[in-house]
């Protein structure tokens, strides 16, 4: 069993695969938005990067919000959906988000795990104790450009 | 340096030899443990003292460790280790600065806490390698060596 499959053991059984090297400059709300040269998560400390306008708080709500800057709206269906972009966000039992994973074309679902690697996986492989379960998946129609 | 686990290992100790004092082979024994266990303690406490790097690496260590496969900023900082780190003081600020310049890492809240200081841009939250040459900046500036 692998580190990562320790820590999410609902992936040996679902699938997945590292689909690039642990990297610090990114956290998975950035690798969900599509970004890979920032940190993203809601603080008041000046080294934190948050959307501007967006609330400095850890709710699915103020990570919704995050995402609609971009163009995302919550949605029922996490099927895949030719072009239409989706991004699911896991909360903990306490409520407090702790993770997003964004959809590929492919249909499976992709994860920055931390601050260790990117994986590819299926939407309910990360359930569990570390990062809770997907409490919310938001959908936008995908950019022509 | 004495941690719980210690006050209650000599707890322990003086307990069992309060008991075994009758069995005077036994408590003997138990006497000559605890003070191997006192010495080892306290040779332990000197080198930490005496030795921040080693105390750093472990806390650094500990601090990848538990969070590997951490998003939340708030939850990294909020780390044990990690407030050991920023507990540390002015020793730990050659030793982020070494740390930082060897591997980009959210080290700048603790340079931050311990200094006062920012030297960060607004413009750079977020980026950690951005932030981390903040910081090195700001360390040749002030002569630091590390």
């Amino acid at each position: 069993m692998s580190w990562v499959e320790a820590r999410f053991p609902r992936l040996a059984a679902s699938g997945w695969q590292v689909t690039s090297a642990a990297a610090r400059a990114y956290n998975c709300i950035a690798w969900a938005a599509g970004v890979t040269d920032r940190w993203w998560w809601p603080s008041p400390h000046p080294h934190a990067y948050w959307p501007e306008g967006v609330p400095l708080a850890e709710s699915l709500e103020a990570f919704t919000q995050a995402f609609r800057s971009l163009g995302y709206a919550p949605t029922d269906d996490a099927r895949l959906e030719v072009g239409a972009d989706r991004v699911a966000i896991y909360v903990g039992s306490d409520g407090v988000v702790t993770h997003a994973a964004r959809q590929l074309q492919n249909g499976k679902w992709t994860s920055k795990l931390g601050r260790d690697v990117d994986i590819e996986h299926a939407l309910d492989g990360l359930d569990g104790s570390e990062y809770g379960r997907v409490a919310c998946v938001l959908r936008r129609v995908r950019s022509r450009t | 340096m004495t941690r719980l686990t210690d006050v209650a290992l000599t707890a322990a100790c003086l307990t069992l030899v309060e008991s075994s004092r009758a069995e005077s082979q036994e408590g003997r024994v138990l006497e000559k443990l605890c003070a191997e266990a006192a010495t080892h303690r306290a040779d332990v406490a000197t080198s930490q003292l005496a030795d921040p790097e080693a105390e750093f690496a472990g806390l650094v260590q500990r601090w990848k460790r538990d969070c590997m496969f951490e998003s939340s900023t708030t939850k990294m900082i909020l780390q044990p280790a990690y407030q050991q780190i920023i507990g540390m003081g002015d020793k730990a600020v050659p030793l982020l600065l070494r740390e930082m310049e060897r591997e980009p890492d959210h080290w700048g809240w603790a340079l931050h806490a311990i200094t006062r200081v920012d030297p960060v841009r607004r413009e750079d939250a977020g980026r950690l390698g951005k932030i981390a040459e903040a910081w090195l900046a700001w360390g040749r500036r002030r002569g630091l060596r590390w």
